[in-house]
């Protein structure tokens, strides 16, 4: 019997109703981990190139990892992954909470939807007993509604729900799918897959203990986290506030977009940081699923906007996204933005940003009030920030156009609108500056995902000989970078690190958890039993990005696909970064550079002898039988 | 806190028991500074350690 995985699959054919369990072997699990892997592996072998993102051919699985469920710091999380809607790339995306160790925790480490279903449904898994329900009466429903319904319907209050609101349902090009209200799978659209899919959401309730190698050294390790962080030696600001701590200094950095990354000043910054959040609407602080580090803060607010402490509060990426993005200083705005968009299941990041553009369209008259039905998208104006994001779900009125996202809005609208619609293949720029964080820059040009923030390296702690630099020497970089290097240097850097990065995702465990790398071996091996490394895990972690950039090629993804936009390209209006911008050739050297050093060929894409010594040769026998249909 | 003409930030940050190599971002007046300015009179200076990724 294996430790760590159930080996088990399950399979929904959405178009005929079947539900089949399906084995993998040890060598599978051994081979890929888990999460990116086990999506991408399903995707390049069965979804065929081409396929339209919401239509029956597109395949969405959620995959967990080998120490997914296990009770230590970081275990909570479970990857999802489909064609992209939004970027017509690979879609992948991650999400904390409580559902994907309950899934384990039910038995199965994966589950893969086919098909279409007519009708709108949901699954309901209760350890061993799956099956698809009749959804009619939940479609149209917030999420919440939903978990509330599904839960008093299976007769399960403990279940765990992942959703989709109406916003996926209405096929908002970057809809997302929530974790019990407050944890989103937030990127690339996934929503909007399961939407056009019609599954309303997955209810599981696992009620199993899952088997570990050596539960001595699992509670030891555990135990350690535990302790660091109550002690205030680990993570320590992550306990304390959670992410979006010390935004001043990345206001006066130039790190913090700000009205549309056009970089004016905002010294309004310190107002909506988590400290100030702290201090005035916060509630509590919670953890996901066994977590010690407890990151995740929740709003309750009555006025001036009713806010449900049921959705959780909002993330660094909402507070830039909805607030700093937009000109708007209002932290209750904020909240109402992040509570709705987790109601309809839309992305913060690009609602936000798709808001953020449409108001400087509506400032440079390139929209009008009679395009916006009277409302006044101007940086600054909360209130008209947070109704958008209803209009958006609902694609009403001018939330139709921004619901196609700031990229094809920009299309549409034309007159020089491309120039400010701030993307990579169509995915918003995640609320890090890349003329700041130049790993960014590279980064954002080269996930095959569209611009990330999550695999992307964020290269500021490596300037100096500090404790970034001690802890890089398990990946071989033992010497400062200057933040400004689009050298050498900075593509070793950003390629190794992104690894590191990738490797949480397929495990699939959180970056929040500051296990070492030799923690992460310790954990790894303590589970499943295995005898493994961290050159090993990070070839996992190669395999799956590298598995990435050859589906993308499939889709006729190449090298102009990675870029920065115009906007990265110049300086910023005020303050820091005013000289000046990415140099684009400057970035497509190092871009060439990285995919020399990854073993890509001169258009990104894997080569045969990188996927050989990857140990997947079958994906370089897919893109070549491709290549010969033409 | 009183110091002499001349102190540089990184002398503060010193003198507080920081490690310099450990300060990414430095404000004086709320503008961009760096550990090598020196502080003039009823100067404000703030400090900020890396600003990492993730959610």
């Amino acid at each position: 019997m294996p430790y760590g995985y159930s080996g088990k699959f399950l399979r929904v054919n959405l178009s005929t109703g079947a539900v089949k369990v399906e084995e993998r072997d040890d060598t599978y699990y051994r081979r890929y981990f888990g999460g990116w892997s086990f999506i991408l592996d399903t995707l390049l072998r069965e979804m065929p190139a081409g396929a339209d993102p919401l239509g029956p051919d597109n395949i969405l699985v959620f995959a967990t990892g080998v120490v997914s469920g296990v009770p230590i710091s970081g275990s909570a999380r479970n990857a999802v992954g489909a064609k992209s809607p939004l970027t017509g790339a690979v879609g992948l995306s991650e999400v904390g909470g409580f559902w994907g160790s309950e899934l384990k925790r039910a038995g199965w480490d994966a589950i893969i939807f086919e098909g279409q279903s007519e009708r709108p449904v949901y699954l309901s898994i209760v350890d061993e007993v799956v099956e698809l329900r009749d959804a009619g009466a939940l479609w149209g429903r917030t999420t919440k509604e939903t978990l509330e319904q599904v839960r008093q319907e299976m007769g399960e209050p403990r279940a765990r729900v992942a959703a989709i609101g109406p916003g996926a349902e209405n096929l908002v090009r970057y809809a997302c799918i929530i974790n019990d209200l407050k944890d989103a799978a937030g990127r690339c659209g996934l929503g909007a897959v399961m939407g056009s899919k019609r599954v309303k959401c997955i209810a599981v309730r696992g009620t199993k203990d899952i088997p570990v190698a050596d539960p001595d050294r699992v509670r030891e390790l555990a135990r350690t986290m535990a302790r660091g962080v109550a002690a205030g030696e680990l993570a320590v600001n992550m306990h304390k506030y959670g992410t979006g701590v010390d935004l001043a200094g990345g206001e006066v950095s130039g790190n913090l977009p700000i009205r549309n990354w056009q970089g004016t000043r905002f010294p309004e910054a310190k107002d909506i940081s988590a400290e100030t959040l702290a201090e005035t609407i916060r509630a509590r602080m919670e953890a996901c699923y066994a977590c010690s580090v407890r990151c995740k803060k929740v709003v309750a607010l009555e006025a001036p906007y009713k806010v449900d402490p049921d959705y959780g509060g909002p993330e660094y990426e909402t507070i830039g996204a909805v607030g700093s993005n937009c000109g708007v200083s209002d932290l209750a705005a904020i909240s109402k933005a992040n509570e709705l968009c987790n109601a309809y299941s839309i992305d913060t990041i690009a609602a936000g940003s798709a808001v953020a553009f449409a108001m400087e369209a509506f400032e440079r008259g390139l929209l009008t009030a009679e395009d916006t039905g009277g409302l006044e998208l101007r940086f600054g104006n909360g209130d008209a920030m947070v109704q958008a994001m209803g209009l958006i779900a609902r694609r009403e009125g001018i939330g139709g156009l921004l619901a196609e996202g700031a990229a094809l809005a920009a299309e549409r609208i034309g007159r020089g609108a491309e120039d400010f619609a701030v993307h990579v293949k169509n995915q918003d720029l995640p609320m890090h500056e890349p003329r700041y964080k130049r790993a960014l820059a590279i980064s954002y040009a080269v996930s095959p995902t569209g611009a990330d923030h999550c695999h992307a390296l964020h290269d500021t702690g490596y300037t100096t000989a500090g404790e970034s630099i001690r802890r890089a020497g398990a990946i071989g970089i033992v010497e400062p970078v200057p933040l400004e290097s689009l050298g050498p240097d900075k593509v070793r850097l950003t390629a190794r690190g992104t690894m590191q990065n990738t490797l949480y995702n397929i495990l699939v465990t959180c970056m929040f958890v500051p296990w070492t790398p030799q923690q992460q071996v310790d954990i790894v091996e303590a589970v499943t039993g295995w005898k493994t490394s961290y050159f090993d895990l990070m070839k996992g972690a190669e395999r799956a990005f590298s598995m990435a950039r050859a589906f993308n090629a499939r889709e006729g993804f190449g090298a102009k696909d990675d870029y920065l936009p115009l906007r990265s390209q110049g300086p910023r209006a005020e303050g820091a970064l005013t000289d000046g911008g990415i140099d684009p050739a400057a970035l497509r050297e190092a871009l060439d550079n990285y995919y020399a050093m990854m073993g890509w060929d001169a258009e990104g894409c894997p080569t045969r002898a990188c996927l050989e010594e990857l140990d997947v040769a079958w994906v370089a026998d897919v893109l070549e039988l491709d290549r010969a249909r033409g | 806190m009183r110091v002499p003409d001349g102190t540089r930030i990184v002398h503060l940050v010193v003198a507080f028991g920081l490690d310099p190599a450990e300060v990414s971002i430095v404000s004086r007046q709320g503008t961009l500074s760096s550990l090598e300015d020196v502080v003039a009179d009823g100067d404000l200076v703030e400090l900020y350690p890396p600003i990492g990724g993730g959610c």
